[in-house]
């Protein structure tokens, strides 16, 4: 169990860097529109739509990591009038919830990408990007993400014993 | 409202309570009422429809502007550019009733002007101020709750992230947004000011005088520090304003822009920039996550009809416009109280902005309205992330915090009548730039 939890660490921790990398292109790539369609009026004509698959990349790739370092936000108010074994369990069950259903929405945007492969949908704009090409780097980072909610789940677990903070 | 249409929004407002108290992440609470409300009130499949919302919310091109302003923040707090800020201000401000004091405001008020967000700006005047004005012996009340009530001003004065938010919910341009905040932001700040000089003129040893001056050669001096500030607020909103940049073109400039001042002042190195970026990567995930599990509510409440049927419902009740901002505004307050800004924007948005355009209210006015009351929410216990900011910075309990922080709560509330009587203080700017 600990092994899977620090792999999953590992995974996420991984994944930040990817996005990182992601960010530094996204704003690079913005920067050289700026750059040649002010001194030579010409563009790179994917600014817009590159970044825009940047962005959608990073969310859920990110999502794992964000998870890990305790920044999501949820309401921990009412948990904090419950005896102190009973808010470990219900915290522990709502992650669970939250795992499960991570699983069913990533099935069905696993579903989505398969009919982008099979319809070939294309972005529709002059350069007809593939849609499934970054909606799988989505679908990527949700698996991941998955995976980094499972893990917080045994942590959960375990916590109940432990009593350790892990959210 | 239909007894069916009442019942379902019972029920999936209930679920909403439920599983936010239940301690779920404020995203999946609101995918998975989405998703409740999708399955048992209507025939669509709701995992296709959850797919695709996912997808069209995500894939756009002016959220991009979103993790580039957080990533200009992350850099500007590790730029030294505060510090500079804070020595150019103090020949100016060190003889003034409330002496330093007055540093909170005008350091946030600037700092807010390239920085997206309240917790970034509180966090990054903060560290500088909160120290000195212990070293000076000022009034600890004061100089807490005026930083409390100061770093709010982040999400008002552009850049902003929870504007970005929001026009490209209620679909107006950002960056009239942007313009609509300056002038409220400022009234703010002023009245912040106001209040300040005031209890310094009452009880001069709020703030003691120190004992060093500064000569007129010194102010100006120090004006070159405000320089990088300067410049940065020119890129950013200079090239919005001016028509140059879109609001995402303007971020990447301010990150650019950022990047060279951290680099003059030898505060950059590239393990430093991988962490501002995963640091921008973290919080973009958490805003976005509650970004699209909202979108997906939002579509499920749009397919049962329940935001149509609450403005029938308030519309029928035929109540002032006046009358409906004060409810909506004691509504927030509560919301404020146990919930963050941007939960707040975009689970109540659906519901109250087709409520408050039927009562005659412009949609960008309202967002300014919101935002104040998400900058209220910031310095209200148990959740206000400003409070939050200040005890890691203090070590102080929250509730002693939000006590010190209490008369500005009610500056913000004195600000929000004002603008809802004069309106054009935020449309002004807007219009201005229109008609160019």
């Amino acid at each position: 169990m600990n092994r899977f939890v620090k792999l999953s660490d590992d995974l996420s921790n991984f994944m930040a860097i990817v996005s990182a990398f992601i960010l530094g292109l996204m704003t690079l790539l913005i920067l050289v529109e700026i750059f040649i369609w002010n001194m030579f009026e010409k563009t790179t004509l994917i600014a817009d739509e590159y970044s825009a698959y940047g962005l959608a990349a990073i969310i859920f790739l990110g999502a794992g990591y964000c998870l890990k370092e305790k920044g999501h936000i949820r309401i921990t108010l009412v948990l904090g009038f419950l005896p102190e074994k009973m808010e470990r369990i219900i915290t522990f069950i709502a992650t669970l919830v939250t795992t499960v259903f991570m699983g069913y929405l990533w099935w069905y945007l696993f579903k989505m990408v398969k009919s982008a492969i099979r319809y070939e949908s294309t972005s529709g704009t002059l350069t007809h990007t593939p849609l499934w090409i970054p909606q799988t780097i989505m679908l990527i980072g949700a698996a991941c993400f998955f995976i980094q909610l499972a893990a917080t789940s045994v942590k959960t677990w375990a916590a109940i014993k432990t009593k350790e903070e892990v959210l | 409202m239909e007894t069916s249409l009442l019942f379902m929004s019972i029920i999936v407002f209930g679920f909403l309570f439920l599983t936010l108290a239940s301690g779920i992440w404020v995203g999946f609470s609101l995918f998975i009422v989405g998703f409740i409300g999708m399955t048992f009130f209507s025939c669509l499949p709701a995992g296709n429809n959850m797919a695709s919302s996912v997808w069209a919310s995500i894939e756009k091109w002016e959220y991009v502007a979103l993790p580039l302003f957080i990533l200009m923040g992350e850099i500007l707090y590790q730029s030294g550019i505060s510090e500079k800020l804070f020595k150019a201000l103090v020949p100016w401000l060190y003889r003034l009733p409330g002496g330093l004091l007055l540093m909170n405001i005008v350091s946030c008020t600037l700092f807010a002007a390239v920085s997206g967000s309240s917790a970034a700006t509180t966090a990054t005047v903060g560290r500088i101020t909160l120290a000195e004005f212990d070293k000076l012996g000022y009034d600890r009340s004061l100089s807490m709750g005026s930083l409390a009530g100061a770093g709010t001003l982040g999400f008002l004065i552009p850049p902003s992230l929870i504007m970005i938010i929001y026009a490209i919910l209620a679909e107006v341009s950002i960056g009239k947004m942007f313009m609509a905040g300056i002038l409220p932001g400022l009234l703010l700040s002023g009245i912040y000011s106001a209040y300040i000089i005031y209890r310094g003129i009452k009880n001069p040893d709020i703030a003691p005088r120190t004992q060093e001056s500064y000569s007129w050669a010194d102010r100006l001096i120090g004006l070159k520090d405000l320089a990088p500030t300067l410049v940065l607020i020119l890129m950013v909103l200079g090239s919005i304003y001016g028509g140059y940049a879109t609001p995402t073109e303007a971020a990447a400039l301010g990150v650019f822009g950022a990047l060279i001042f951290s680099f003059i002042n030898r505060q950059m190195t590239l393990k430093i920039l991988l962490k501002c970026l995963k640091g921008a990567v973290k919080t973009n995930a958490m805003i976005m996550l509650i970004v699209v599990g909202a979108g997906f509510l939002s579509r499920t409440m749009g397919f049962l009809g329940i935001p149509a049927a609450i403005t029938q419902s308030i519309t029928q009740m035929n109540l002032s416009p006046y009358m409906l901002m004060i409810l909506l505004g004691g509504v927030y307050i509560v919301l404020g109280c146990l919930l963050d800004g941007f939960s707040i924007v975009v689970m109540t948005l659906p519901i109250a902005l087709p409520m408050v355009t039927a009562a005659g209210f412009d949609p960008i006015w309202f967002g300014i309205y919101l935002i104040l009351m998400v900058e209220v929410s910031q310095i209200t216990p148990p959740v206000g992330f400003n409070l939050f900011v200040i005890q890691g910075l203090t070590g102080e309990p929250i509730m002693k915090i939000a006590r010190y922080a209490l008369p500005f709560f009610f500056l913000m509330l004195l600000t929000t009548t004002i603008l809802t009587l004069f309106p054009e203080i935020a449309l002004y700017l807007p219009k201005l730039m229109a008609a160019k």
